[in-house]
Formats: structure tokens, C-alpha cells, sequence
């Protein structure tokens, strides 16, 4: 497999066949972080488009101080909260144990037993339902194997703040979920 | 969050899988879902539709530049002559060309079989190759 470095020199030098190597190494990853801040697919495509371009446009300023996958991740991170700002999106934070969290924990109470595959698919659209910044942060961590130090490179965030939305976005979804099996253990 | 969350958060993010009770099974629900990729995937052209866009806008980008050359070059060249005939004190004359003024049936001739042949190349030429 061909390293960053090269990979890049070959980009700037404008071997289109490099370029195309590139986006097939990161659309994925790409792919996780727009998904998981904009809702429509057309939007989807189009915001992922927008960030390769923007990868070509600015690669040679590419120093590597960081891995490419990191500089990728944070060009489409910066796209995807634009798109929200421009579509006027809530980017608000977990209200502190309070509106958010009673809210979200105490909406559609169960009203009978769930198979496992059932409290599966929930606590992926349980996912879906957090703010903006934790759906990401989650997928980040959990799906592409990011650091806290990449990911706070990536949202630049503070790493602290990083592991405490973790920890939150993780605790919110297991108490909503906990209900569930509770249910699921009374039935 | 108790200091029992971060206990649980920690141990499975170790993989250290702690089974029992309440919280330790929910949280094993929420680091399983977690682990699964999103749904959204890009279509396997993308890549290669890209690449023709980013050629097709550097080829556009070309043109432009070689029409901006061209518009330079024809403004020097415009702007030379000017300051040729300014210090040449040059007068425009048709020289050669003044004896066609006593031949207008001449001109007129010849702008009449060259507007002909047009005609005959498109109406009738063109379409018998077309054929």
C-alpha cells in the first residue's frame, strides 16, 4: 500500500489516477461523518463531492503534521457544520442533565417486550436523534478507530471535552436503553 | 453519570466485558450498535465521476487562460498599430485594389458567384454526401 507521502506528491503533481487511489481510501471514512450530519442522501453525495474537492483544491498545503485520513476527517467535519449553519440546524450541546436528557430518556416509553435485533435497530436511530457534534464524535471513535487526540485534532475540541461527550452521548443512550430491557426482563 | 458508568464505559472500551447486571447489558446493546457503520454508502462510481469533473474544470480553466491570452494579444496588437500609424504618420490606401473602382460589374460579379457557390456547397453538395 502506497504511504501518505508519496500518495500526496503524486496528487500535487497531478496524477489523476493518485487522486482517484485517495478518494477510494477515505471515502468511507468521509462517507461516516457526512452521514451522520446530514440527513438526505442527494445532500449526502453532494457535501462528500464538495469535500474531495476541496481535498485537491488545498493538498499542497498538506504538511503532514498530522495522518492524511486526520486532515481529511477535519476538511469534511468543517464542511458538514457549514451545511448544518447554512440550513440553520441546532448545533447546540446536551443541555446539562436536564431538558435534553429527561426529554430524550423519557420519550416513547416501551410498551412491550423487544427482540435483540429490535433494541439494536433503536439504539441506532437512538443514535441518529443526538446532537450534531456527538453522533459524530461516536462514529468517529467507535466506527473509525480515531483517537481522542484525532478526534479533538479533527473537531478542535478540547480532548477532555471530547472523552466527557463520549462518555454523556454513551450513558444517555444506556439509560434509554436500559428501559427497554428492563421491560423486556419484567415481560 | 456515576463513577459506575465510567467504570462500565471504560471496561468495555478494553474490551473487558463486565456481564452482569442491569447497566453492564445496556451499555453492551449501546457498544454493539456503536460499532456498526452507517448505512449511507457512496455509489462505487463516485470516485471516477469525480476525476472526469476535476479534469473537465482544469480543461475549462485552460480555455480560459488561452482566451485571456488571446484578448491580451489582440489588444497589444491593436494598441501597436495605433502607435505605429501615430509615428509613421501612415495613411490608409487601397493601392493596387484602386482600379476595381472603375469595375463595379466586376465586384458585383464576383461577390455574386462566390455567394453562389455557397449556396450550391450547402443546398446540394452537402446532401448528396449526406446520402
Amino acid at each position: 500500500m502506497i504511504d501518505d507521502q508519496a500518495l500526496v506528491s503524486r496528487v500535487i503533481s497531478g496524477d489523476k489516477q493518485a487522486f482517484r487511489l485517495l478518494i477510494n481510501q477515505h471515502e468511507r471514512l468521509v462517507a461516516h461523518m457526512v452521514s451522520r450530519l446530514v440527513e438526505r442522501n442527494e445532500d449526502r453525495e453532494e457535501l462528500c463531492q464538495d469535500v474531495f474537492l476541496k481535498v485537491y483544491e488545498k493538498i499542497n498545503e498538506f504538511n503532514f503534521q498530522s495522518k492524511l485520513s486526520t486532515w481529511i476527517a477535519t476538511i469534511a467535519y468543517r464542511m458538514g457544520i457549514n451545511h448544518l449553519r447554512k440550513k440553520k440546524i441546532d448545533l447546540s450541546d446536551i443541555p446539562e442533565e436536564e431538558s435534553f436528557t429527561a426529554h430524550f430518556i423519557s420519550r416513547d416509553d416501551p410498551q412491550e417486550s423487544m427482540e435483540d435485533h429490535e433494541i439494536e435497530a433503536m439504539t441506532l436511530a437512538l443514535i441518529d436523534q443526538l446532537p450534531p457534534h456527538y453522533k459524530t464524535i461516536l462514529t468517529m471513535y467507535h466506527v473509525d478507530q480515531m483517537n481522542y487526540n484525532e478526534i479533538g485534532e479533527v473537531t478542535g475540541l478540547p480532548e477532555g471535552t471530547v472523552k466527557n461527550y463520549l462518555f454523556r452521548a454513551r450513558n444517555l443512550l444506556k439509560e434509554k436503553v436500559k428501559k427497554y430491557l428492563g421491560k423486556e426482563q419484567l415481560l | 453519570m456515576t463513577h459506575n458508568d465510567e467504570d462500565l464505559q471504560r471496561k468495555f472500551d478494553r474490551q473487558d466485558f463486565p456481564g452482569e447486571g442491569m447497566d453492564a447489558q445496556a451499555y453492551q446493546k449501546v457498544f454493539d450498535a456503536l460499532k456498526r457503520e452507517p448505512e449511507y454508502m457512496l455509489p462505487i462510481y463516485f470516485a471516477d465521476r469525480l476525476v472526469t469533473l476535476i479534469e473537465s474544470k482544469e480543461k475549462g480553466k485552460e480555455v480560459a487562460r488561452d482566451n485571456l491570452w488571446l484578448g491580451l494579444g489582440l489588444f497589444s496588437f491593436v494598441v501597436a498599430l495605433i502607435v505605429a500609424f501615430v509615428f509613421t504618420d501612415f495613411k490608409i490606401s487601397v493601392g493596387a485594389f484602386q482600379f476595381l473602382a472603375g469595375y463595379p460589374g466586376l465586384i458585383f460579379f464576383g461577390i455574386s458567384f462566390i455567394l453562389l457557390l455557397h449556396w450550391v456547397d450547402k443546398k446540394i453538395l452537402r446532401k448528396v454526401e449526406a446520402f
